[in-house]
């Protein structure tokens, strides 16, 4: 936690949803605990809870469990779980979760998961945040974005020339997301991206912090 | 301050960037603050060496802020030596650039040990991909065996810069810039610590990654004064033998 909290003062960062590690790589019970606890005690920290799917007891519990205490992101971790996404058990997940009025991110670094996730969720009435695009998957994504109006973008691997308005161009201003999978790696060059792209001022607040509360129903960023 | 990009390209890419000529580029590096910027050819690193030279060659000329490497293919040594020989005395060109991984042949191989004998007689720095533990490894390795070749690392080990870093630090022909995708927290100050200020210049891939983006990453380093002068000019400047504004 001191690491994400140094790289959030450093980065001029006023909040940051933030998920246990121990959810994601151990139980996911325990994480989620450990997340509402410490994001309880420090208002800068808001809770992303997370569901391992593979485990299939107690998993649309869990949701039904943190919606009731005031949780409403979750993050999916396949890739350091290895599971798909066209899986079942994490289909019924997201059912939950959208009954519960829930945000999904979901990391999206390799070539046809965004084609994948649209198929899969991309008629469902929840809103969908794709992680972790970059330029090799870029084109996809875009593609996507214009058949999907709930998908969202996390921008941290945004790092081409004109990637933000670009995305923008599909996505609109207002389904942009700042990024920065702090503390493993440094906020400050997506932060920079939004800063010095050609997005509206009012874009940029958006994708600097405002699109993520509003999704979220959380105060603004800088109240 | 001014930076000089020790890392750009020329050329198209095959994801959903604009395609940029020497102008569009000026423009980008305008945006960025960036004064000069050491421009490859991604025409020749990925497919054809001779018409890429030739293609970077025409965008840089009567162009001071755009220099260019000449890309070299190790398959090909003879016509390699014809293309250091084309454009090393032309007006424009700084330095060399192999690209080991898209060449197929690994910093150490024999066909690359080949052609970095040539690169070294031409007493010319060399820009060299440089990805991962194992090519970090064999890099060191060939700048042991040719201490009179200057070499920067690009993309300085990607996931093995720490390795790169502490190398670096004693082994006086090797430079690192530290241009990625994935920043991972605390890369160039730990970066600098190790390898020591003199030894890290700034690089951002241009246009490939926005320089905007690399250059957040730099500057979320909080380097002094001192060192910043250095990594973002001068040991660029010295080691090209660059004049500035």
């Amino acid at each position: 936690m001191a690491a994400l909290l140094r790289a959030m003062q450093e980065n001029d960062i006023d909040r940051a949803l933030t998920c246990s590690l121990k959810g994601v790589l151990y139980d996911f019970t325990e994480g989620n605990e450990e997340t509402l606890a410490t994001c309880a005690g420090d208002r800068r920290l808001v809770p992303v809870g997370t569901i391992d799917p593979r485990r299939a007891l107690g998993c649309e519990e869990q949701v039904v469990r943190l919606a009731g205490r005031g949780c409403r992101a979750f993050r999916f971790f396949p890739n350091e779980q290895g599971w798909p996404f066209d899986f079942l058990p994490f289909l019924r997940v997201v059912a939950r979760i959208e009954e519960a009025d829930g945000v999904v991110f979901v990391p999206c670094k390799a070539s046809g998961a965004a084609t994948e996730l649209l198929r899969l969720l991309g008629g469902r009435a929840l809103a969908v945040v794709l992680c972790e695009v970059g330029y090799w998957n870029f084109a996809e994504v875009l593609a996507c974005g214009r058949e999907a109006p709930r998908f969202h973008l996390e921008t941290h691997l945004l790092d081409t020339p004109e990637a933000l308005e670009m995305a923008a161009e599909v996505y609109g201003e207002g389904r942009l997301l700042l990024g920065s999978n702090a503390p493993e790696t440094t906020p400050g060059p997506a932060i920079a991206m939004v800063r010095a792209s050609r997005l509206s001022e009012p874009g940029k607040a958006g994708v600097l912090g405002g699109n993520v509360a509003r999704l979220l129903g959380m105060q603004n960023a800088a109240d | 301050m001014r930076l000089i990009d020790v890392h750009g390209h020329y050329g198209k890419w095959p994801f959903p960037i604009r395609e940029r000529d020497a102008d569009g580029l000026l423009r980008l590096m305008d945006e960025a603050g960036i004064e000069v910027c050491l421009l490859s050819s991604a025409l020749a690193i990925v497919y054809d060496m001779r018409e890429g030279n030739r293609r970077l060659a025409e965008a840089i000329a009567g162009r001071a802020r755009l220099r260019g490497y000449v890309t070299v293919n190790a398959n090909y040594l003879g016509e390699s030596c014809e293309e250091l020989d084309r454009y090393l005395d032309m007006e424009g060109f700084v330095g060399v650039k192999i690209h080991p991984s898209y060449q197929g042949r690994s910093a150490a191989s024999a066909e690359n040990l080949g052609l970095m004998e040539q690169v070294a007689k031409r007493g010319r720095p060399l820009l060299i991909h440089t990805m991962g533990e194992g090519a970090v490894r064999e890099t060191f390795e060939v700048a042991r065996r040719f201490p009179e070749l200057s070499m920067v690392l690009g993309h300085g080990g990607g996931d093995a810069w720490e390795l790169a870093a502490r190398e670096a630090s004693g082994v006086g022909n090797v430079y690192l810039e530290f241009c990625a995708s994935h920043c991972e927290y605390g890369k160039v100050a730990e970066g600098v610590r190790l390898a020591g200020a003199e030894k890290v210049m700034f690089g951002s891939d241009l246009d490939l990654i926005s320089p905007h983006f690399v250059k957040g990453m730099y500057e979320a380093a909080g380097l002094s004064a001192e060192a910043r002068a250095l990594v973002y000019r001068a040991n660029a400047m010295r080691l090209f033998n660059l004049s500035g504004e």
